[in-house]
């Protein structure tokens, strides 16, 4: 069993993910943990729709993701992994569901984020649990299709973290 | 009836494709377009639609959204604002093409039936995909 791809992105599925990733990785399985969109069918049943058929697919609450991931027969298996935040890639992380490189998708502006690049906004508490992944031994991989740059998104939190700094 | 048009894709892709629409068809009222971007999020997207639904005349409650594809946020956004909303009559159409546009706009004036509209609009879209080998054209 292999991890083959961890990401973030607040979309969860949507174009990048089925268009951009899955023609270019080989998945299996593909375990979306999201405490939101677990309970909202009408979210659920569109991305189920939206992957290939040939994709296993589980659409659960984090804290039942780690319970299904503990339990599920992933022997020879590609798995993919789909969080909205850097808190819930810790909480898996935390749970031992570990890839040494965690791929940033994208998280959005919503009011008291900052836009730190074209993808990436963040607020005091996605830098935390982004700190708290590096700590791990986790990259941050930025970037919303396989075909982008690489960023090392920690640089660019540590680089906004000082100037919010200075401006205190 | 009236019936309004709400054409929500990736990028610049909307307004592409309603400036060719119009100008094949003619300008059109009540016919909106909404371009997501790298910046946009489900919650962005969705605060988009309600700033276009002001620009649509008020009394109209029908309203046919396009969608470039199935799945993405355009779809999902559009697809969590209009749910449970009882005051308007909608459908979303994924993988908008230029014929199911152009007859959106040539018989939305006419229609009686919302649900027939949708048919028409539906079967046309399907209809063009044509390919010319198929017809020994090529």
């Amino acid at each position: 069993m292999s991890i083959v791809l961890f990401r973030i992105d607040d979309r969860l599925i949507h174009g990048q993910v089925v268009e951009g990733w899955l023609n270019y990785i080989d998945v299996d399985i593909l375990l979306l943990a999201n405490d939101t969109v677990a309970n909202d069918v009408m979210q659920r049943t569109l991305m189920e729709m939206a992957i290939p058929q040939e994709i296993e697919i589980f659409i659960d609450s984090v804290n039942n993701i780690i319970k299904v991931y503990s339990k599920l027969d992933l022997k020879n298996k590609n798995i993919m992994i789909l969080v909205a935040s850097p808190k819930d890639a810790y909480r898996l992380v935390d749970a031992g569901i570990y890839l040494p490189s965690i791929n940033v998708g994208g998280i959005h502006f919503s009011s008291g984020k900052a836009q730190i690049l074209e993808f990436i906004s963040v607020d005091e508490n996605d830098c935390k649990y982004f700190h708290l992944l590096s700590d791990k031994g986790v990259k941050l991989d930025g970037r919303p299709l396989p075909s982008s740059e690489k960023i090392d998104i920690l640089k660019d939190v540590c680089r906004y973290e000082s100037i919010k700094g200075s401006e205190k | 009836m009236s019936i309004a048009i709400l054409l929500i894709c990736h990028r610049q892709m909307a307004t592409y494709l309603k400036d060719t629409a119009v100008n094949l068809s003619g300008v059109q009222k009540n016919f909106e377009t909404i371009g997501v971007l790298p910046i946009d999020g489900i919650e962005s997207t969705m605060d988009k639609i309600t700033l276009s639904l002001t620009k649509i005349d008020s009394h109209i409650k029908n309203i046919l959204v396009f969608v470039d594809i199935f799945g993405g946020t355009p779809c999902n956004a559009a697809a969590k604002f209009f749910r449970g909303k009882t005051n308007i009559t909608t459908d979303i159409i994924t993988g908008v093409n230029l014929p199911m546009i152009l007859i959106a706009i040539a018989i939305r004036g006419n229609a009686k039936n919302f649900g027939e509209f949708l048919g028409s609009v539906k079967e046309e879209a399907k209809k063009n995909i044509i390919s010319l080998k198929d017809l020994n054209l090529l």
